[in-house]
């Protein structure tokens, strides 16, 4: 199979294409001596980040942005990598609806985060936007919500999520996460849309 | 069901705007490490001026939580029973009981 032929695979969603995604990019990268003791450290699993690499491919359409310059296998793995490395608590004062934090929850500052002047603006209304996508979810299902705080604040792998509340599996997580994300998204574009 | 064994996980919850910083609130929902069916989840109730709520009562989960001196205790069993319920509100007696919502961060 060529890799073009495997892209085709991949862009539609479907098992044959994903299951050697699995085989050949997410189960090698996080056995790697390099990442693996990183994906302890922030407890993340081999599953999450399956699902992070679907919702980037599908969800968001990425999969398309593949040129076949150089091997998908190499233009994959270098995702999951950076997956990998976002998970790093210390980063995550980036401006992004999956994992945005709070300036101000009151007002008041309640976690500093190192926002160049010219942009606080721009992060006090990701933030407000944010707030109200979170709220949509909320009334969508309380439970959603619960798994999206905890994947994304507290850093909890699938697995701990499922254990903690009471889900029926680790892939039934990564699903809520996976439509989470996605009805974040499409509450983001509603919201702008409707003020 | 289990809490993670090594992490203490602490959600928040913030009352919707009013009008008063004596009617607002924010709450703790305090998951120890480690916790099994049968253990506790220790609830901190603060007003908006950051004093606790002295005595009241914190719906949440579906259950109603009993606060004293700024703290209840909800089963852990009872609040995963209740995950889906939306209603969050804290009555206090001779105030009119204002409602809340899980915080994102």
């Amino acid at each position: 199979m060529t890799d073009m032929e495997w892209h085709a695979l991949v862009k539609e969603g479907g098992d044959a294409g994903w299951k050697l995604v699995w085989e050949r990019v997410v189960e090698p990268e996080s056995r790697s001596m390099r990442s693996s003791e990183l994906m302890d450290k922030y407890s993340i699993t081999a599953g999450d980040l399956m699902g992070m690499l679907y919702e980037e491919m599908i969800g968001r359409g990425k999969i398309d942005l593949y040129r076949g310059e150089g091997s998908l296998q190499g233009w994959l793995r270098k995702y999951v990598r950076g997956f990998i490395l976002a998970a790093d608590p210390a980063k995550h004062g980036e401006l992004s609806i999956e994992n945005a934090h709070p300036d101000s929850e009151d007002g008041s500052s309640a976690m500093d985060i190192p926002v160049p002047p010219g942009r606080q603006i721009a992060h006090n209304e990701v933030w407000d936007m944010t707030m109200k996508c979170f709220s949509s979810l909320w009334n969508e299902d309380p439970e959603r919500a619960y798994i999206h705080l905890l994947k994304t604040q507290f850093h909890l792998s699938s697995e701990e999520v499922k254990e903690m509340l009471d889900v029926s599996s680790a892939a039934n997580v990564d699903q809520i996460f996976s439509r989470n994300v996605k009805f974040m998204r499409k509450s983001w574009v509603d919201h702008d849309k409707n003020g | 069901m289990r809490t993670p064994a090594d992490k203490t996980i602490g959600l928040s919850f913030i009352s919707h705007p009013a009008k008063s910083a004596k009617l607002r609130w924010s709450a703790r929902l305090v998951f120890p490490p480690d916790t099994g069916p049968d253990g506790t989840l220790e609830l901190l109730v603060n007003d908006g001026e950051n004093e606790p709520v002295a005595s009241g009562t914190m719906e949440l989960a579906g259950m109603l939580v009993r606060i004293r001196g700024g703290k209840g205790s909800l089963a852990y069993a009872d609040f995963v029973r209740g995950k889906h319920e939306k209603g969050i509100w804290l009555h206090r007696k001779g105030a009119i009981p204002i409602p809340g919502r899980l915080a994102f961060g």
